[in-house]
């Protein structure tokens, strides 16, 4: 319970911080980033059992050791062009809050890079492109030397009603 | 139709006619026939129905005609004629039955025979009743005589019984009347004797009286044992009482009397009075009494006689019925019968009158016995009647049954008749359509004859006149051909001697050529062989080649396997790379504790990434080397294309040489063969010289066998014309002479041949006619 309590703790001063650790990947020519803490686990690419009536971003589901888990292309999230996978495509297993509850999804994006340890320093507050478009889902942008890395809000991202439903299954 | 030979022209005219003929012939026998099957089933089944319905018609004719007899004289006689009839009718009718049984055409017929036998039926039925009607009408005949003859003997014993009768009363009047005048008298002399007796007193006188009276005593019972009448019987009484009166009256006067002066004047006086009184009664009652005898007998008399009126009136109608019956039945007419029925109701009121005028119960039997067999008489009269009109409507009936009858028999009669006349008329209507066909038939037939003989003689006799024409032409040029063959022959003789010496020449330079054709197949011999050591070189290069581009090939797959080892090297990095990354993760999640894990997990990312480079660079190079292999096979299969073609063009020159020095042998062969057909060639040139000679010498034989086919020509033309025509023979004749005569002209010969030659082609185009068959046709025509 104190565990429980701690991790907790930690993990909220991580998000309200962005200090930390963040597992960056690619998705076309670009690289973004995930807070490590949501990350549950990398895998690498394996047979999706497509599930009928979902969104065209909705891949499917696998059964990892046991458990099953709805599976997303944040490509087609994205509205990316939609690629063929190869074998660079991983799956990341996040943890997602939706509703209270904590649901695991496996998010297939194109590459897996490095866990990169960014200081506050070197994030930058999301630009406001207009009022109107939605930042939400970004964290901010991490200036590193190799470019800009996005950081994403990975709650955000995924906390669309689909997402919400998908959890369910 | 000048395509179709001779024979086949007449065969097809004859063969028109065979076929109209046969035609006709095959209708008119088929309608024979047709009309034989309608005859026969005339002759077999209407002519017999005929007759059998006459047979019928004439036995039922007679069968009703005795029938008639019967009806009106009632003989048994006419009766068994008529069962006799009746047999031949069913006989008769036996027959139809068993024709309409066979016969095919006669469908009416069994109807009507059923008819006619329910016809029968009814009227044998009819028949039998009449008979048995009959003999009741005897039955009732005898009857009637013997019933009148009773009535008649029984109303005449009746009359003799009341004539006796009335004798009988009359006599018992007269001697009643006579014993009442007795006692008439005897009162009377009774009287005299008393008054005397009162005059005289004498008693004697007294004693006469009174034996006067008792004198009729004696006869009383007598009068009353013939007396019924109560009346007179009354009268009688009357008498006899006034008598006793009178008697006892005169004896107590008697008595009183002789008492003389004593007597008393007042009782005699009493005493007379009685006396006179009973006297008095006493006469009267004679007189009543005789009165009324009186009476009776002229009432008996008047009532006999009214009696007898009767009787006489009831014998007169009985008479009158008994000859209106017999009248009725010799007038055959029931009317009479009936009328004569009237007489008995007057008869009857006749009875009824002499019933209320007769008193004597004798008599009144009598009349009812007389009356009972007028009765029976009526009875059996009106039974008589019904039976007669009865066997009238028997009659009636049984004469409509022969009407049925006779209308079958007719009807059946009528229409085997007119089935007859229909057959026949269809027949004779056949017969004359028939003999029309065939008229008009043989007619055309006649006319085609004529005609196809017509165009078969045209067709023949121009074609043949034709062919005369040609014939002659073609003796004429075949004679003149003949002379051109022989000169052209000679020609070709001194052709051929010239021929020879040529190829003599020939030969020679034909030698020559030979040995040097010999040179150049050995050369190309040689070169052939050099062409092969050549090729030889060739192959085993392209051996060599061959071995080198398979170590190539291994060389590539080697790389291309370290390719794949390398690619799985870099594999394990990435899954090495994931395994790191995962652990950093487990290690950021441990948090402070799980730093130093964090540096490890780096650090195995670390190699991970180095061992991936390093594969990169690896693969790279092998790349590199693969693809200089690839360059370097190239090489070898451009070199080894080069070998072979190389080796091709070799090959092509060795077959080209071997084909050269081939090619030599068979020449040097040929001009072998060469010398030799020119050595047979000129054995051939001298066979022909001498076969022109041997021709030339034939050509003169054909022309004379073509004078000879003239002579038979000219005698063709004189068979078909009838005469000798120069017209076919003139011309040509001339010509063929003029060349015969002149065989000098050789030199002329080379021109000429040809036009002859082409002329008698042609000509012999333009008559495609004269190949038709000419001597079959010629003698069948």
């Amino acid at each position: 319970m104190a565990d429980g309590v701690k991790q907790m703790d930690q993990a909220v001063k991580q998000m309200t911080m962005k200090t930390g650790k963040y597992l960056t990947f690619t998705l076309e020519d670009e690289t973004y980033g995930i807070g490590i803490l949501k990350v549950k686990e990398i895998i690498g690419m394996m047979p999706i059992t497509s599930v009928p009536q979902t969104p065209e971003f909705v891949k499917g589901v696998i059964n990892l050791r046991g458990k099953v888990i709805p599976i997303l292309d944040l490509r087609l999230k994205f509205s990316m062009e939609a690629v063929p996978y190869s074998e660079r495509t991983c799956i990341i297993v996040v943890e997602i809050l939706s509703d209270g509850a904590t649901v695991l999804i496996g998010v297939v994006v194109d590459a897996v890079s490095e866990v990169l340890n960014i200081r506050e320093d070197e994030i930058e507050e999301t630009p406001r492109f207009g009022t109107r478009l939605n930042t939400e889902h970004i964290l901010g942008m991490a200036k590193m030397e190799g470019g800009v890395k996005i950081l994403l809000n990975i709650d955000q991202v995924l906390s669309t009603d689909e997402i919400a439903s998908l959890g369910k299954v | 139709m000048k395509k179709i030979s001779l024979g086949m022209k007449i065969s097809l005219g004859f063969a028109v006619l065979i076929v109209m003929f046969v035609l006709l012939a095959g209708k008119a026998v088929w309608d024979m026939n047709r009309e034989r099957v309608q005859i026969s089933i005339l002759a077999d089944e209407h002519i017999p129905e005929v007759g059998v319905a006459t047979e019928l018609l004439g036995a039922v004719n007679r069968l009703m005609y005795e029938m008639r007899g019967y009806g009106f004289t009632e003989e048994q006689g006419f009766y068994d004629a008529a069962l006799k009839e009746l047999a031949i009718v069913e006989v008769s009718l036996e027959k139809a039955r068993s024709l309409a049984a066979v016969a095919t055409d006669l469908k009416k017929l069994k109807n009507r025979i059923e008819v006619v036998a329910g016809a029968l039926d009814a009227y044998k039925d009819l028949s039998r009743q009449t008979l048995d009607i009959t003999a009741k009408l005897d039955e009732n005949r005898g009857v009637l005589e013997t019933s009148s003859e009773s009535y008649m003997a029984n109303a005449a014993a009746f009359l003799s019984g009341q004539n006796e009768k009335l004798k009988r009363v009359i006599s018992e009047r007269q001697e009643k009347i006579k014993i009442v005048n007795q006692f008439v008298e005897n009162g009377s002399a009774a009287r005299v004797f008393n008054y005397k007796f009162r005059a005289l007193g004498d008693e004697a006188l007294m004693k006469n009286a009174v034996s006067t009276i008792d004198s009729i005593s004696g006869l009383l019972p007598y009068l009353r044992s013939i007396t019924r009448d109560k009346a007179n019987l009354k009268h009688i009484d009357g008498t006899e009482t006034a008598a006793q009166n009178y008697k006892d009256a005169m004896a107590t006067f008697m008595l009183e009397h002789r008492k003389g002066r004593m007597a008393d004047n007042r009782v005699l006086e009493n005493l007379q009075t009685q006396m006179d009184e009973a006297a008095a009664i006493y006469v009267e009652n004679c007189d009543a009494f005789l009165a009324a005898q009186q009476n009776k007998l002229s009432m008996d008399v008047l009532n006999n006689q009214v009696k007898a009126t009767m009787v006489n009136e009831i014998i007169e109608l009985g008479h009158e019925i008994r000859v209106s019956v017999y009248k009725s039945q010799a007038l055959r007419d029931p009317q009479i019968l009936r009328n004569a029925l009237h007489g008995f109701s007057s008869m009857a009121t006749s009875f009824e009158s002499l019933k209320s005028i007769t008193y004597d119960s004798d008599d009144f039997e009598k009349i009812t016995a007389v009356q009972s067999i007028s009765e029976v008489y009526r009875d059996t009269m009106i039974q008589c009647l019904e039976n007669w009109l009865l066997l009238q409507d028997l009659g009636n009936r049984r004469s409509e049954a022969g009407k049925i009858l006779i209308i079958a028999c007719k009807t059946t009669a009528d229409e085997g008749m007119q089935a007859t006349q229909q057959i026949a008329g269809d027949a004779v209507r056949t017969i004359s359509h028939m003999s029309r066909l065939m008229v008009i038939g043989l007619t055309g037939a006649l006319l085609l004859g004529i005609v196809a003989a017509f165009f078969i003689i045209r067709s023949i006799t121009a074609p043949v006149k034709h062919i005369v024409e040609g014939l002659s032409d073609g003796a004429g040029q075949v004679a003149s051909a003949s002379t051109q063959v022989s000169s052209a022959s000679q020609s070709m003789a001194e052709g051929s001697s010239e021929q020879a010496a040529t190829i003599e020449e020939t030969a020679s330079s034909m030698e020559q050529m030979a040995s040097v054709t010999k040179n150049n197949a050995q050369n190309a011999d040689r070169a052939d062989r050099l062409m092969k050591d050549v090729n030889q070189v060739v192959n085993e290069a392209n051996g060599s080649m061959e071995r080198l581009s398979r170590s190539m090939e291994g060389i590539a797959k080697a790389s291309e396997e370290t390719s794949r080892i390398i690619k799985s090297i870099d594999e394990i990095a990435f899954q090495t790379n994931l395994l790191a990354l995962n652990a950093a993760v487990e290690a950021a999640r441990a948090g402070e504790s799980g730093a130093g894990f964090a540096v490890v997990a780096d650090e195995v990312r670390n190699l991970a990434m180095r061992a991936a480079e390093a594969a990169k660079n690896t693969a790279t190079l092998i790349q590199g080397t693969a693809a200089q292999i690839n360059e370097g096979a190239q090489q070898v299969i451009t070199a080894n294309n080069a070998f072979g073609k190389v080796s091709e063009s070799t090959t092509k020159v060795g077959a080209l040489v071997s084909e050269i020095s081939h090619a030599s042998k068979e020449q040097s062969n040929g001009i072998e063969q060469v010398n030799k057909a020119i050595a047979e060639m000129d054995r051939v040139v001298q066979q022909n010289a001498a076969n022109a000679e041997e021709s030339a010498s034939a050509a003169e034989e054909m022309s004379a066998q073509a004078q000879q086919l003239r002579g038979h020509v000219e005698k063709l033309v004189i068979l078909i014309t009838a005469r000798k025509e120069d017209r076919f023979l003139g011309a040509d004749k001339k010509r063929t002479d003029k060349m015969i005569s002149s065989p000098q002209l050789i030199d002329v010969a080379d021109t000429r041949p040809y036009d002859e030659k082409k002329t008698v082609h042609r000509q012999k185009e333009i008559r495609p006619d004269q190949v038709i068959p000419f001597d079959d046709d010629f003698e069948a025509f």
